[in-house]
């Protein structure tokens, strides 16, 4: 029955699933390697996979690829629930389930005699431990509506302190804490204070003085709902990665974004390996085509983002619009391990004292 | 949903036991005869064809809700996962806790004011369907469905144009002159998009208890001098009062577990129980206190049947339900 609570049927299945897979199960015995699956992305990304790179990837190996469409919340439930007996032999994680996910475990680390592109990615896409790699880099920073803020006489940001412009009150929105940017504004907030990962408060009392303040009275729990509230110039200010501004922008909507001089956030994704998977040797071989240059030129023009591959010649209409060379070492990297082990602190810190306004 | 089932089991067996009298108006029992009872099935018989549902209900409700209730007393931590060990506290955490405790609240409130406004906007619906010509009766039972023809996230979007800043509603106000804040992100938004969709569900089983009215009844009490009126407030409403408790416990039971439509047309500061267990469950992957949440939504609509129940039993019109 069509219902508007398919969304906690959803939920409630999954987790009645995740219990029925806990038992234990043998590993799937690697029996053909010519298809490999993968849990990604919906929306622009599923489109250039589906035309471009999955399609170039099955001609010259001849392996097939299945894409599971998710978000990296979903797929990262989906990679738990299984993890007696995966499914899913690449996850696209996000860099929170990235740490997760190595703390419990989950991943296997990437073959270097199989993924030969590895040493040709960028050093702070790279994981410590070879487990996974980083897919593009993004940075996190400051999105706002050029057209309503020249028409308030307000110039353009370029401090994350420009959130707090009295003329913006009212003006400024964030995505709630299931959004990665918030969580990764709570960290670089934290930094700004004087503080670290370790102990958020703060971070937490610096976004509070900017909802205090009057400025920040919306927040978004989706990327369209923010891009609508900005384009809309319902919101003139919000925190958020710089590719769906700059997609935005060249759409034609008058969205531009700013590198904030105390640092951007550094964002990534990872492509993991999940341990045991059904056909890890195909799973390395499509994680080394990821990462090739030829399939980051495509990434990084797909996602608007920096390729990892030095070796990518980006083209000049792209270069404007991603972390340059320059920008991407200045970038703040975030603790994720610490950040990870903390969250539920700082989610309960931000429902509480900044969206419900305490 | 599954929290609907038992409700939505109720109303399937009351549309059953009410389906339309073939061969026009039966002749009228009078109203204290016992009616004939149907010939008695033989036991086997009516365990075999129980069967199915038995077996679907314990499958795909009674053992999920028994896993989801085991799993809401695990322990959880982050660097660990699912530790399998018997703890109290996600229960503790829900009861002790204003935060979580406001939110049960709100879903409560924002359940009850869905049913209600279901009510207020079905209930006359139901009356005239009754009283339609039955080539009219299609048209208006299909009007009735709508709702529930397009897809949630579709309908959903359709409010939010028409409830959003210059939108229809904002527009229209302002035309006269009332300049008032979008009706957008506020609990009447919600309260307006659930009662749109859950709708369907009350007025087919109010309009299932109103067919089941002997016309001879109320025929009767205006023959012995009741204006319409009193006709409707004496004998129809009370007669279709078993269609508008089970009508009622259905919207509610699918508001307070509904998920899309609060977060998008409450916002992201309206969080209802759903939105913490899809917060727990995905954001942070505490599937333990996401179960425990989902345990407690299940509870309230439990807790709520059984006191309609009780109140029913003592209530002055509970020959109605017999």
């Amino acid at each position: 029955m069509p219902s508007p609570s398919n969304g906690s049927i959803r939920a409630a299945l999954l987790l009645a699933l995740a219990l029925a897979a806990q038992g234990p199960a043998p590993a799937a015995a690697a029996d053909h390697e010519g298809e490999v699956v993968l849990a990604g992305y919906g929306g622009t990304i599923e489109q250039f996979m589906r035309n471009d790179i999955i399609p170039a990837f099955q001609k010259k190996t001849g392996i097939k690829v299945t894409l599971v469409v998710g978000t990296a919340f979903t797929n990262y439930a989906k990679v738990v629930a299984a993890r007696n007996r995966p499914n899913i032999d690449i996850y696209w994680s996000n860099e929170l389930t990235h740490v997760a996910g190595k703390q419990q475990g989950l991943y296997e680390k990437l073959d270097p005699a199989v993924v030969t592109h590895l040493p040709d990615v960028l050093e702070v896409a790279r994981d410590p431990d070879g487990i996974g790699v980083g897919s593009y880099i993004l940075a996190t920073g400051i999105v706002y509506n050029s057209q309503a803020l020249k028409e308030a006489g307000i110039a353009a940001p370029t401090s994350w302190n420009d959130l707090w412009d009295p003329r913006l009150k009212g003006k400024v929105s964030l995505y709630s804490f299931g959004v990665a940017y918030s969580q990764d504004l709570v960290a670089l907030m934290t930094r700004l204070a004087g503080g670290s990962e370790k102990d958020a408060r703060p971070g937490i009392d610096k976004i509070k003085t900017l909802r205090q303040s009057g400025n920040l009275a919306q927040f978004a729990s989706s990327p369209a709902e923010l891009d609508n509230s900005l384009v809309q110039g319902q919101s003139w200010m919000s925190v958020n990665g710089s590719a769906r501004a700059y997609m935005l922008k060249e759409q034609g909507a008058p969205i531009d974004f700013a590198y904030p001089k105390e640092g951007a956030g550094y964002f990534t994704n990872y492509f993991d390996v999940v341990k045991n998977a059904p056909h890890p040797k195909a799973a390395q071989v499509f994680v080394d085509y990821l990462i090739s240059p030829e399939a980051q030129l495509l990434i990084a023009k797909g996602t608007v983002a920096a390729p990892v591959n030095r070796k990518v010649q980006v083209p000049e209409a792209l270069k404007g619009q991603i972390p340059s060379p320059e920008q991407i070492p200045s970038m703040v990297r975030i603790d994720r391990a610490e950040m990870n082990r903390q969250l539920d602190q700082w989610a309960a810190m931000w429902e509480r004292e900044i969206e419900a306004g305490r | 949903m599954r929290a609907a089932s038992p409700a939505a089991a109720a109303v399937a067996a009351r549309i059953g036991a009410s389906a339309p009298r073939p061969g026009g108006p039966a002749p009228a029992p009078a109203a204290a005869a016992p009616l004939p009872r149907p010939p008695r099935m033989r036991r086997p018989v009516v365990l075999l064809l129980l069967l199915p549902a038995t077996a679907l209900f314990a499958v795909f409700f009674l053992m999920p809700l028994a896993v989801l209730a085991l799993n809401s007393f695990y322990d959880y931590s982050r660097m660990a996962g699912i530790i399998e060990t018997f703890t109290p506290r996600h229960y503790q955490a829900i009861l002790g806790d204003l935060y979580y405790l406001e939110i049960l609240g709100r879903t409560l409130r924002l359940a009850l004011l869905s049913a209600l406004a279901a009510l207020a906007l079905g209930y006359p619906i139901a009356l005239y369907l009754t009283v339609a010509p039955p080539a009219q009766r299609a048209w208006i039972i299909l009007a009735v469905l709508s709702p529930l023809l397009v897809s949630v996230i579709v309908r959903t979007f359709g409010w939010l144009i028409i409830l959003g800043p210059n939108g229809l509603v904002d527009a229209a106000l302002g035309t006269v002159g009332l300049d008032v804040p979008p009706l957008l992100h506020t609990e009447t938004a919600v309260v307006i998009g659930l009662a749109n969709v859950l709708m369907p569900f009350l007025v087919l089983s109010v309009a299932t208890s109103l067919q089941a009215i002997d016309p001879a009844v109320p025929l009767a009490a205006a023959t012995l001098g009741a204006s319409p009126l009193r006709v409707f407030l004496s004998v129809t409403l009370p007669l279709s009062l078993p269609g508008v408790v089970s009508g009622l416990l259905i919207v509610f039971s699918l508001a307070s577990s509904s998920f899309v439509t609060p977060s998008l047309l409450g916002g992201a500061n309206y969080k209802v129980l759903s939105t913490m267990i899809y917060q727990q469950a995905l954001v942070l992957q505490n599937w333990p206190f996401a179960a425990a949440f989902a345990v407690t939504l299940v509870l309230i609509v439990f807790l709520v049947l059984f006191v309609q129940t009780r109140a029913i039993e003592g209530g002055k019109y509970k020959v109605v339900f017999h």
